[in-house]
């Protein structure tokens, strides 16, 4: 097993560096929403993106993709949508008189699913098994998915009319939620300027390609967790499950997904380690979309975001001596 | 404005405290009789003290100095009030040590008030007043702590509510009391005012009226002070009262009952009684009882005669048999007879009388005896001979004529306390004592001469009317003096005293016994002792014998001396004699040679003491033991006091030559030391986002009172802090075995620590120094964070 040069963790940040530059010539004023988007990509993870219409999810997603020489696939999912349009369909071809697999749109390095929530539980639990296994199983026959595959989900807020809530499982398999927010006056009259012209994405190359992010997602993989970053990691998990005001804490899954971001927000910060600041910082986004608020919570209007705040102030970082 | 305000402000502080202090002071009148002697300087030290408190706090003098400027003041003061000389030095210290050692000896013998005819313990009383005086000041208005310094004016309070009588007197504890809650109101009002403007139509004059900070303030102030004050008043009686006896100061005088509590040769009281009262009967087979021993006096200061300390083992009970005393030979021919006692109610004794020596003796109540001496003190407060009756054996030892049974005088066999000889006695005491004692060959000879000095040679008369008062210092001399017109008159205990000490410094052991000389026949075997009775003679030292007694009073009022004391002394000549009969050995020392270092015997005549009418009080070697064992407190306390900094700076250079931990350890016990929070459970970033607030600027020139803090304080430190931050980060996260601490890691943290230290307050920074926290207090451990995980 190699552990990764300082170089390489260097390079990780340059590269991430070109694509946060690049998306951001898109997104005005968001570096924190990008800088999100940009751990989970490096982390092998899969991206939702929620929050009302209109505050530039789809246009970040889209700028995302962009950045990356590969293929992008975006499925619009609208209540009619049916699973078959996700994963693919097998065709009877008279020609050669054999069935025939017709990919979905699933198949791509990133995939942009736009309105997630406003398709049937049916065809959103489509994307479960491409999501967590990376393949495709349609009439006994498995395809696998080429790496790097990203699923990039936006999403309404659930109040939204038209809207399904995502079932637990599947939210569980995003790494990350994150909302956008409105943008602050100053970005939103600069968006007024550029957006107003000419469509900013329509400029946008590509600044690394499938291969090096291949590479980079290699390198984040090899980035070191101490002992004490995992125990810490565990613990604020651990406390979700027993936090009375918590009817589902989060998963094993989102142990694994949390340090897995954390890795590549190490490498993000040129370092081949990681700091149990860093598992803090992602605690919010990792965590809170996964969580559900006991009734008492959410009747007296204490959201995920506001317990989890409580658990990460609680929990204290081991301190394990060097 | 600003300024003149607060300079009043300073005045009147300083001045309240002052007239506080004074006022508490006035509480100690009841230790002496000549109140006006220790009041006046006093106060004129109280206002000296407060007026230098006042200015030196003005232009700002740190609170040492001021300290060290008023103590300076206050010494200089009273060695001039003592020793006549501001400048304590050479012959004024002598002075005033003398001075101060007489004193006490006065507070330890004499009961309160102290009578104005005995050496004055007014220089006890100014000192201890000054001290008080400074350390109030210093506590409420150098220190700004003026709650505490109410324990001060408590302990200024409490001295007498044990000690005297009449107790601490209520005028003295209004005044203080009121001074004190002054105090306080100003104290806090000063704090308050600090938090900015009061509220208030006129917040410029804090003097006035209608401001509401200041109606809230005294109205609260009113409260609590009359509040405290009431319960200063109503609740003493309901709560237990400590029997506090700090110096042995003993009971006030008796009225019709004879009580001795605490034995003192001062029974002319007793004896010049008009009515001559029972106080003892007895039955007993003794043909011719004679003396009936109450207690015995082993230690002399120079001023009375005390009992000195005493320890007596729990086995030592008055239930049967007692050991015979030491040193008493068995060739000794005896008789041993029983006697029956009965004290009537009149007789309070805390010490029961007994026939010496006694072979057993029998009394109820848990009275024990003093194996050196013999003598049986009541253990319980409340026990006295009042109304007991009580059994002993006694013997009738018969020394013959000849001295055959007294050999030396055995000086290592006995405590060193009998033959202490207190510095500062008359010089004619010692030249008595070896003139009568010239010629003799030996101890027992000795003790011959000195009584037949007394009874015969030396022209005393006993007169109980003529005696001089007391039997120390001048009335010593006096009563040695032969050319004095009141010289060479005496009673008893004048007599005793007199010959016990001149016994010791011709090298015999001595001590002083007191109790009843001789028994009225009743008939039938009964007999009875009265208060005219009373008696105290010497009793001393020699092997084969043990304790003897010796009867230096005239006939006139003890008719005879023992046999074996009145054998005739053919002086020798001045010259050595050649051969001596076998029963008294060639080997006294005359008195000359008693200066011999393990002994405070005085040595000749100090050519120094002021006018050398006083026996050389000096000894080199107490004044060498005391000074090296003054030095050595010095050294002890100075230890304790550097102990805890210098662990620190061991610990601190301990850790700045180790790892990133070491380092990290140590800027945790810097924060530690100055009250700098350390979130516990928290990463380092966290941490150095809280200290790096905390930063202050190294190298400030004039501190003020609040240092800036923060990153911009000192960039330097705050980012010497950000690489120790990584530094810890590296070595706790990263992969093991890539780490290596960059150099200049223990530099950058020693520049925090600075930092660190120059953002806290003086007083903070001072005991981050001497008293640092981090030497008791060790940073949470991670063994009950673990759990939390659950592995």
């Amino acid at each position: 097993m190699t552990h990764p040069e300082a170089a390489d963790v260097a390079t990780v940040a340059r590269v991430a560096g070109r694509i946060r530059a690049n998306v951001e010539r898109v997104i005005e004023g968001k570096s924190e929403v990008v800088s999100a988007s940009l751990v989970v990509l490096l982390a092998e993870g899969h991206l939702l993106l929620e929050d009302v219409p209109g505050v530039g999810k789809t246009m970040l997603s889209k700028a995302l993709a962009r950045s990356i020489d590969s293929t992008v696939r975006r499925i619009q999912f609208t209540p009619d949508l049916l699973p078959s349009d996700v994963t693919g369909v097998s065709v009877y071809n008279q020609q050669t008189r054999e069935f025939e697999f017709r990919p979905g749109g699933v198949f791509a390095n990133i995939v942009i699913g736009d309105e997630i929530n406003r398709a049937s539980p049916k065809t959103q639990s489509a994307l479960l098994e491409c999501m967590e296994e990376r393949q495709v199983t349609v009439d006994n026959a498995t395809y696998f998915l080429e790496q790097p595959f990203m699923v990039i989900a936006t999403q309404n807020p659930v109040e939204m009319e038209g809207t399904y809530a995502l079932p637990e499982a599947q939210r569980d398999r995003f790494m990350a939620r994150v909302s956008i927010g409105y943008p602050v006056p100053a970005a939103e009259i600069a968006m007024l300027t550029s957006h107003t012209e000419f469509n900013p994405l329509d400029d946008l190359e590509p600044v690394t390609d499938g291969a090096e992010l291949r590479k980079l997602c290699g390198i984040v993989g090899q980035v070191h967790v101490a002992e004490a970053v995992q125990r810490y990691a565990v613990a604020v998990t651990s406390a979700t499950r027993q936090h009375p005001e918590l009817l589902l804490g989060a998963s094993p899954r989102a142990t694994l997904h949390l340090v897995r971001a954390a890795k590549a927000y190490a490498a993000l910060h040129q370092r081949d380690y990681v700091l149990p600041d860093d598992v803090r910082a992602l605690v919010q986004p990792v965590l809170a979309h996964r969580l559900l608020p006991s009734a008492e919570a959410a009747v007296s209007g204490r959201g995920t975001s506001a317990i989890l705040e409580g658990i990460v102030a609680e929990v204290p970082v081991p301190e394990i001596r060097s | 404005m600003r300024g003149r305000s607060s300079f009043a402000y300073a005045l009147l502080l300083s001045a309240i405290a002052g007239a506080t202090t004074w006022a508490a002071l006035l509480s100690w009148r009841g230790f002496t009789v000549t109140t006006g002697r220790y009041l006046a300087p006093l106060l004129v030290l109280a206002v000296v003290v407060a007026g230098t408190g006042a200015v030196l706090r003005w232009i700002g003098s740190p609170a040492v100095v001021t300290l060290a400027v008023q103590t300076l003041l206050a010494v200089a003061l009273l060695s001039n009030e003592i020793g006549g000389n501001p400048l304590p030095v050479g012959a004024t210290y002598d002075q005033v040590i003398l001075a101060l050692d007489r004193a006490l000896d006065s507070a330890q013998v004499y009961a309160a008030p102290i009578p104005a005819d005995v050496p004055t313990v007014v220089p006890l009383l100014l000192v201890g007043g000054a001290f008080f005086v400074v350390v109030v000041d210093f506590l409420a208005c150098s220190l700004r702590r003026v709650p505490i310094a109410g324990l001060a004016l408590l302990a200024i309070y409490s001295v007498p509510a044990g000690l005297t009588e009449s107790g601490p007197g209520i005028v003295a504890f209004v005044l203080a009391a009121v001074g004190y809650l002054a105090m306080l109101h100003l104290d806090s009002r000063e704090h308050l005012l600090k938090w900015g403007r009061p509220l208030g139509p006129d917040s410029s004059s804090p003097w006035t009226d209608d401001n509401p900070v200041l109606d809230a303030m005294r109205v609260g102030a009113g409260r609590i002070g009359t509040a405290a004050m009431a319960c200063a008043i109503v609740l003493p009686p309901f709560v237990p009262l400590l029997d506090l006896d700090v110096f042995g100061i003993g009971p006030g005088d008796g009225d019709t009952n004879i009580e001795i509590r605490n034995p003192r040769t001062d029974l002319r009281g007793d004896l010049e009684r008009e009515a001559d009262v029972p106080l003892i009967r007895f039955r007993t087979d003794d043909p011719s009882p004679s003396y009936l021993r109450v207690a015995v006096l082993n230690r002399f200061t120079g001023v009375e005669w005390s009992s000195g300390d005493r320890g007596v083992s729990d086995d030592n009970t008055s239930t049967g048999q007692v050991p015979l005393p030491q040193g008493l030979s068995d060739a000794v021919p005896r008789t041993p007879y029983d006697y029956d006692f009965e004290a009537f109610d009149n007789f309070e004794s805390t010490w029961l009388p007994t026939p010496y020596p006694a072979t057993s003796v029998v009394a109820d109540g848990d009275w024990r005896y003093d194996e050196d001496t013999m003598d049986f003190i009541a253990v319980p407060d409340d026990l006295t001979t009042q109304g007991l009756d009580w059994q002993a054996s006694g013997l009738d030892l018969d020394y013959g004529t000849t001295g055959e049974y007294f050999r030396d005088s055995g000086i290592d066999a006995v405590e060193d306390e009998f033959l202490d000889v207190p510095g500062g006695l008359p010089s004619i005491v010692r030249s008595e004592a070896v003139n009568a004692t010239r010629g003799a060959i030996s101890d027992y000879e000795a003790a011959l001469l000195l009584q037949d000095y007394f009874r015969a040679s030396g022209g005393f008369r006993y007169d109980l009317d003529e005696a001089p008062t007391g039997i120390g210092g001048e009335a010593f001399s006096t009563f040695l003096d032969d050319s004095d017109d009141k010289g060479r008159v005496g009673y008893c205990e004048q007599f005793a005293s007199a010959m016990a000490v001149m016994a010791r410094m011709v090298g015999i052991p001595a001590r002083v016994a007191v109790g009843f000389l001789e028994p009225q026949p009743l008939g039938n075997g009964e007999w009875e002792y009265s208060s005219h009775d009373l008696h105290a003679w010497p009793e001393l030292y020699f092997e084969g014998t043990g304790w003897v007694r010796f009867e230096p009073t005239p006939s006139l009022r003890a008719e005879e001396a023992p046999d074996y004391s009145t054998v005739p002394v053919d002086r020798e000549p001045e010259t050595e004699p050649t051969s001596n009969p076998s029963t008294s050995t060639p080997t006294r020392r005359p008195p000359d040679d008693q200066n011999e270092p393990t002994r405070t015997a005085a040595p000749e005549e100090d050519l120094t003491s002021e006018d050398g009418s006083a026996d050389d009080g000096i000894d080199w070697t107490t004044v060498l033991v005391r000074v090296g064992t003054g030095l050595l407190v010095l050294l002890v306390l100075l230890l304790v006091a550097t102990t805890p900094r210098t662990l620190r700076r061991r610990a601190r250079d301990r850790r700045l030559a180790g790892g990133p931990e070491e380092l990290w350890d140590e800027l945790r016990a810097t924060a530690t030391d100055l009250a700098v929070p350390w979130p516990d459970g928290r990463t380092p970033q966290e941490i150095g986002r809280v200290l790096v607030e905390h930063l202050g600027e190294r190298g400030a020139t004039d501190r003020p009172e609040r240092p800036r803090t923060g990153p911009d304080a000192d960039p330097e430190a705050a980012s010497a802090l950000e690489r120790a931050v990584v530094a810890i980060e590296h070595a706790r996260y990263a992969r093991p075995g890539t780490t290596t601490p960059p150099p200049g890691l223990a530099e950058d943290v020693r520049i925090c620590c600075a930092s660190l230290e120059a953002g806290v307050t003086r007083r903070i920074g001072l005991r981050a120094r001497w008293l640092p926290p981090s030497l008791t207090r060790r940073g949470r451990t991670n063994a009950d964070q673990e759990d939390l995980v659950g592995v």
